[in-house]
């Protein structure tokens, strides 16, 4: 009967470790998950954390104050509330639920669902989880913010699983040194930056991981992975039109001429379209110890997709036409120096669309819709309270130089955090 | 201390050659969709050369986009094109384009542009450079007329706001008929049973020019004019009828807040003969509408009074 409960125990600690994983060698690791739940009187164990992240934009290049086209701020030097989430966990025997709200102050104060999700584990190697959690694909998108090394994920993850959670079903697992996980989403996830999360199709997308964890000694080891998803896009068609009359006043006399009206004729209603999306992706993490020093990590992700950016240059090929192929990948070094500081350097690059092209003159020209950002990190800890400065010094694709082709528009910016958890 | 630590970063890291994040929207010369330069006018550094410059109308309402449109012809190798306005500082730099019809081998670059409400009337020097990676080559320029959009009238009133909300200027000439919105003259046409009028009467009485953030769809600078038009009269061909002398009242309705916690409005009532130095003020009023205000009934009578005056 103990070893019923262990066993349970262990695999529940997988399932939640998965959930938010942490730096570690592995799901199986993480057992403090069932170290201060409170017990109802239904029996279930219930557990609630949480973590507040105040960030305080120091200094932006790209900050003006002005208002943008759609009435936003442009300012972007002050002070918000980039995450403040609050947890719940509850667990009965082989079953556990999981709810989580955010609330934060990017764009105004928000509060939001976030996840919601019940589990079962059907054995030591297999636990399956329904409902909004993080989508399976990678590294990045999986990690929990609250233990993430850098302020926020690369651009490449932004684009391609905006807002990291998604709605399915999922099973995941572990064996030895094998770690997997696949599962069926809706394929809009909550940061799509068209459909926020509310699924416009019936098609699902598949995804999932399979990775492995080498130990080694000294506290050294070694996990990679190979990541793949494979779905469909939606392109909305348009609803019918009437005709419309349209007045430019060309000679600005203020009378309306003839030659300056224009008949826009109604159009009849265009249907809906589907389209394949794919994404493969890599990842390889070496960890090690300077045990007088701390833990470091050295890692890098890399991902090729087709039509998934759904966050950042949204990619819609039916209406440019051609699909659009998406590269992206991220290196990045973390060491810890004793236990109160932590220094890092990341430099991550993602290719918006490989195929990109503008007519410059007479000619017409492929060009670069690339992102890049180096971080530069340093963060103190002390307990669960954690303040962390970063520089990012950011290249895009959306201003112009003097002589016409794209360019970096000013962009970098130094950002301070404080992080506390419970 | 923080900035500058930051800016050291930044130029560390070759920070130094961007495209500026400013919108310019401070520029006298305004280009929607183009990129801001700030500073001087790029000197010439052996690049393309620009062929021509066209304005589509040689004159340009300051604070006004529509028919304000140019189009420039380049040398076939380049790639870009900047704009700007001769002795101000501030320029555009947008991407070359294709052929026309009629300039085969030649890059293009068409535009809209407005000029600030506050730019000088009279004339102006535009000018375009063509650009490649070769640098910037000399630029052509073209003149045009700056006319601001305030109509010549013995009488305006002059309702301006920013913001969202929906306000309306009510007036009520001495004949005690009111013009607002529903109602945008104060000639009233015959009624059932009287003989039938002249078509243009409607030119004799003081006119609405338009209903502002109507329904809460916003305008760039929100403003109503009622007005007694002299230029109408004269392009109808009809008889320019004065406003009746006595006792006007005006008054400002807010339909809606649209959004916005409050409006603040000013009012000015005055003359205006062509002549910018002539134009002569005859009352002003300023005040807020708030959330109260948009809950009073609206329509004939509505508002609250801003400013009374004889004339």
């Amino acid at each position: 009967m103990t070893r019923a409960v262990v066993a349970t125990q262990l695999v529940l600690a997988a399932a939640i470790a998965h959930a938010d994983p942490v730096p570690g060698p592995g799901p199986v690791e993480a057992a403090p998950v069932t170290a201060r739940p409170t017990l109802t009187r239904r029996g279930w164990a219930v557990d609630l954390s949480g973590y507040v992240q105040v960030d305080a934009v120091a200094w932006s290049q790209r900050s003006v104050d002005e208002l943008g086209a759609d009435g936003a701020p442009r300012n972007e030097e002050r002070v918000l509330i980039r995450r403040g989430r609050l947890r719940a966990e509850a667990h009965r025997g082989r079953v556990r639920t999981a709810i989580e709200f955010d609330g934060n102050t990017t764009s105004g104060a928000t509060a939001r669902l976030l996840a919601a999700n019940v589990s079962y584990a059907v054995s030591p190697y297999a636990t399956l989880t329904a409902g909004l959690f993080r989508t399976p694909f990678g590294v990045e998108v999986p990690m929990a913010e609250r233990t993430k090394p850098f302020l926020e994920p690369p651009t490449f993850a932004r684009a391609l699983v905006p807002g990291n959670y998604d709605a399915g079903a999922m099973v995941s697992g572990g064996y030895a040194l094998v770690r997997w996980s696949a599962g069926v989403v809706n394929g809009a996830p909550v940061g799509d930056a068209r459909w926020h999360g509310s699924d416009p199709s019936s098609s699902h997308d598949l995804v999932g991981r399979i990775g492995a964890v080498v130990p080694g000694p000294r506290k050294f080891w070694v996990e990679g992975g190979v990541s793949g998803l494979a779905g469909s896009g939606f392109h909305a068609g348009s609803p019918a039109t009437k005709d419309d009359l349209q007045w430019t006043d060309d000679n600005g006399d203020g009378l309306v001429n003839a030659s300056e009206l224009t008949v826009v004729p109604g159009s009849p209603a265009t249907p809906s379209a589907k389209y394949d999306r794919t994404a493969l992706g890599g990842d390889l993490a070496v960890h090690w110890c300077f045990c007088r020093l701390g833990e470091g990590v050295a890692y890098v992700e890399a991902v090729v997709a087709t039509n998934l950016d759904r966050g950042v240059i949204y990619a819609d090929p039916v209406a440019s036409s051609r699909d659009l192929r998406h590269a992206g990948f991220q290196l990045g070094v973390v060491q810890t120096v004793t236990k109160y500081a932590r220094v890092g350097v990341r430099y991550d690059r993602y290719d918006a669309d490989r195929d990109a092209n503008e007519v410059e003159g007479v000619h017409l020209v492929g060009i670069d819709k690339t992102f890049t950002t180096l971080s530069l990190m340093a963060s103190a800890h002390w307990h669960d309270a954690r303040l962390l400065a970063e520089y990012d010094h950011e290249r895009n694709p959306f201003g112009r130089g003097d002589d016409g082709t794209p360019t970096t528009r000013a962009s970098d910016r130094l950002t301070l955090r404080a992080q506390v958890e419970f | 201390m923080r900035g500058h630590l930051a800016v050291a970063l930044a130029l560390a890291l070759g920070a130094c050659d961007l495209a500026s994040s400013n919108p310019g929207l401070e520029a006298v010369l305004q280009i929607p969709g183009a990129q801001y330069r700030p500073g001087p006018f790029p000197v010439a550094t052996g690049g393309p050369a620009a062929v021509a410059i066209a304005p589509r109308i040689a004159i340009a309402v300051t604070g006004h986009v529509t028919g304000n449109t140019l189009r420039g012809s380049l040398e076939g190798t380049a790639t870009g094109a900047i704009l700007g306005i001769v002795g101000y500082d501030g320029a555009w730099i947008l991407p070359a384009e294709l052929p026309d019809f009629d300039t085969p081998g030649l890059a293009t670059v068409h535009a809209s542009f407005a000029l600030a409400p506050d730019f000088p009337q009279g004339a102006f020097t535009i000018q375009l450079a063509a650009s490649s990676e070769a640098g910037v080559g000399e630029p052509v320029t073209t003149d045009l007329v700056a006319v601001d959009d305030v109509p010549e009238s013995d009488l305006v009133v002059e309702l301006a706001w920013d913001g969202r909300a929906d306000l309306d200027v009510h007036l009520v000439d001495p004949l005690g008929h009111e013009a607002w919105a529903d109602e945008p003259n104060t000639h009233k046409p015959p009624g059932p049973g009287e003989p039938p009028e002249n078509p243009l009467a409607y030119l004799e009485g003081g006119r609405l020019d338009h209903d502002a953030n109507k329904d809460c769809h916003r305008d760039g600078r929100p403003r109503e004019r009622i007005l007694w038009s002299r230029v109408d009269a004269d392009r109808f061909g009809v008889e320019y009828v004065p406003p009746p002398p006595g006792l006007y009242t005006v008054r400002v309705d807010t339909r809606a807040l649209c959004g916005d916690a409050a409006a603040a409005w000013s009012l000015t009532v005055y003359s205006h003969h062509g002549d910018p130095a002539r134009v002569q003020v005859f009352g002003r009023a300023t005040g807020v509408s708030t959330a109260d205000d948009a809950e009073q009934p609206h329509g004939r009578g509505a508002g609250v009074l801003a400013v009374r005056f004889a004339r």
